[in-house]
């Protein structure tokens, strides 16, 4: 293993070589922007630590972003054809496809990171106030920023999954628009799943990847949305959806033919 | 005596003895579902040949060099390459290969130069120094700061090369690389593959299903049909010596020429004989002796698509 950073190195030129890329960066950007001065305009009394807790609603944006480029560094390798050539390396499959999924975890962060920090920036200057006076959420979690910190974390272990997951359907499927839709297809209808299979009604329920992702649940109820899991249960379920995805990925990308 | 007439002669013949061979197959097996696509292959590569793998299309071509660069796994049997297996230790093997499997395909949205970055940063061993060298050689230097989307055909192919060579790979795996390369362009390749191998030892696996080209490229050929090895042979070894030919002689008197040698025919107003290197000779000075004028001889060299039509039974070319 001379320089496995090489091929993380790689990986990040061919995301960012996109222009795609920067549009996405550019999209992210404007909304971390314009959003606090939306709030400026239209809320009273609002806080910085309020303003960047609803800016946290806009986390499907980086994560469908990071699904669709995790699903593109591997599917896409496939229907260009680079894959082949990528292959004959003296490297092993799982190196090459771990890189891969360093770089995209990497891209998710860095996708957090300006949304995250352009926005506090942005509503660092518009907003007096740390928090506005009828704020109730930051009651949950000791002050409004620890409540903030802590949403930021539970969406960025939603993400991982998701990013996780598509990156698993595209080592399966080789297909970059069927990984892509798939994934945003259970994003948006988890709730839906966990609402037919209400996990207080039904015990396998529970055991759902969608009755224990948005962990912000939590910081509302100890008990959670659906009063029957806990902080620990929903971790440790995540925690094997987690290891059986990537071992599925690595599994079935090191195993199968490229044609 | 031995060794300094070896020495002297500049001949293939020298160098394959040389050493193992650089390929090993060993009862190569490939099975998808039930279709059997490679059939007990077993075949040695010498080492410092152009190496010819010639089958019509869907013979199994690809498949086998898919399996070579550990693209796809083996049904049974084993792929040896300078002396590691590509089963057991992929990343050995792989080291002393450099190769193009179909179209060389790059990253479109990158430049020429970025993509031969890529690869090089996936070794230890190649400096810049060394791209710009492979660059030049392929002639690519004017172009290889533009993106790839804007090359030709030809291009990506001389790229597809220059990525395969970059490291000095003792086995260079090219397949169908003619493919999309203009008159100019093939006899340029062939010019490199002789010097590839006569420079730096390399050795080229390359295969095709153009009769012709393979026959100027390479010095030996396997040829498969269906998934099945049907033979190998040297294309310009001795056993042309052996060979009986037709040759033309053109001469002066025909039909004292014929009464003379006792056999021969007339075609197009010139006499056809049968016969081998030796008897060429042998009858020049027969004729010369008797006085008839003899203005031209000609070998008619059987091509190898003549051999590959007589052995295949004619069928299955594409």
């Amino acid at each position: 293993m001379f320089n496995f950073f090489a091929l993380v190195h790689n990986e990040n030129i061919k995301i960012h070589a996109r222009v795609r890329t920067w549009i996405m960066l550019g999209i992210l950007l404007l909304i971390a922007v314009l959003m606090p001065v939306l709030f400026h305009f239209i809320s009273e009394d609002m806080g910085v630590w309020s303003s960047m807790n609803t800016m946290l609603q806009f986390w499907f944006l980086p994560t469908v972003f990071s699904v669709a480029v995790a699903a593109d560094t591997v599917a896409g390798e496939f229907s260009r054809g680079t894959i082949k050539l990528l292959l004959i390396r003296p490297w092993s499959r799982i190196k090459i496809l771990l890189s891969k999924y360093v770089a995209i975890v990497l891209f998710m962060l860095t996708l957090y990171a300006i949304m995250i920090f352009v926005s506090l920036g942005v509503s660092s200057i518009l907003f007096e106030n740390q928090s506005g006076s009828n704020d109730i959420l930051g009651q949950l979690a000791g002050s409004l920023s620890d409540f903030f910190w802590m949403s930021l974390l539970y969406r960025l272990i939603d993400t991982l999954m998701y990013v996780t997951m598509a990156f698993m359907f595209a080592a399966i499927f080789r297909s970059n628009s069927l990984s892509v839709a798939l994934t945003i297809v259970l994003l948006f209808m988890g709730s839906l799943i966990t609402l037919l299979i209400d996990p207080s009604k039904y015990e396998i329920g529970r055991y759902l990847l969608f009755a224990n992702l948005n962990l912000g649940q939590y910081l509302g109820s100890e008990t959670g949305t659906y009063g029957v899991t806990t902080l620990g249960f929903s971790l440790a379920v995540l925690a094997v959806y987690y290891m059986v995805f990537l071992a599925l990925t690595f599994w079935v990308f090191r195993k199968r033919d490229v044609a | 005596m031995e060794t300094i007439s070896e020495k002297m002669l500049d001949s293939k013949e020298g160098r394959q003895g040389s050493g193992e061979p650089v390929v090993r197959f060993s009862n190569v097996v490939k099975r998808i579902g039930r279709k059997t696509i490679i059939e007990n292959l077993t075949l040695d590569v010498p080492a410092g040949q152009v190496f010819g793998f010639l089958g019509p299309n869907g013979s199994g071509k690809t498949t086998t060099i898919r399996m070579m660069t550990g693209l796809m796994k083996l049904s049974s049997g084993d792929i040896v390459i300078a002396g590691h297996s590509i089963k057991q230790s992929f990343e050995k093997a792989i080291t002393e290969v450099g190769a193009i499997v179909e179209n060389p395909e790059m990253y479109s949205y990158l430049s020429g130069y970025s993509n031969l970055l890529q690869y090089a940063r996936m070794r230890a061993d190649v400096t810049k120094e060394r791209i710009d060298e492979v660059v030049k050689f392929m002639g690519l230097e004017k172009r290889i700061r533009d993106k790839v989307s804007t090359y030709s055909l030809g291009m990506r192919q001389r790229l597809g090369v220059a990525q395969a060579i970059l490291h000095r790979p003792k086995l260079l795996i090219l397949d169908e690389p003619t493919n999309g390369l203009d008159p100019q362009g093939i006899r340029e390749l062939r010019d490199y593959l002789r010097e590839l191998t006569r420079r730096e030892g390399t050795t080229v696996f390359v295969s095709s299903h153009l009769l012709s080209e393979m026959e100027l490229m390479c010095d030996s050929v396997a040829i498969i049909q269906a998934g099945k090895l049907i033979d190998v042979r040297q294309l310009h070894g001795e056993s042309d010596a052996e060979t009986m030919l037709e040759t033309i002689f053109d001469v002066g008197q025909m039909e004292e020429a014929i009464a003379l040698l006792g056999g021969g025919e007339i075609r197009d107003g010139r006499l056809v004989v049968r016969t081998n290197r030796e008897g060429i000779a042998e009858i020049n000075a027969r004729l010369v002796q008797a006085g008839i004028a003899v203005y031209g001889i000609h070998p008619q060299k059987r091509s190898l698509e003549d051999q590959f039509l007589e052995m295949t039974g004619g069928g299955g070319i594409v």
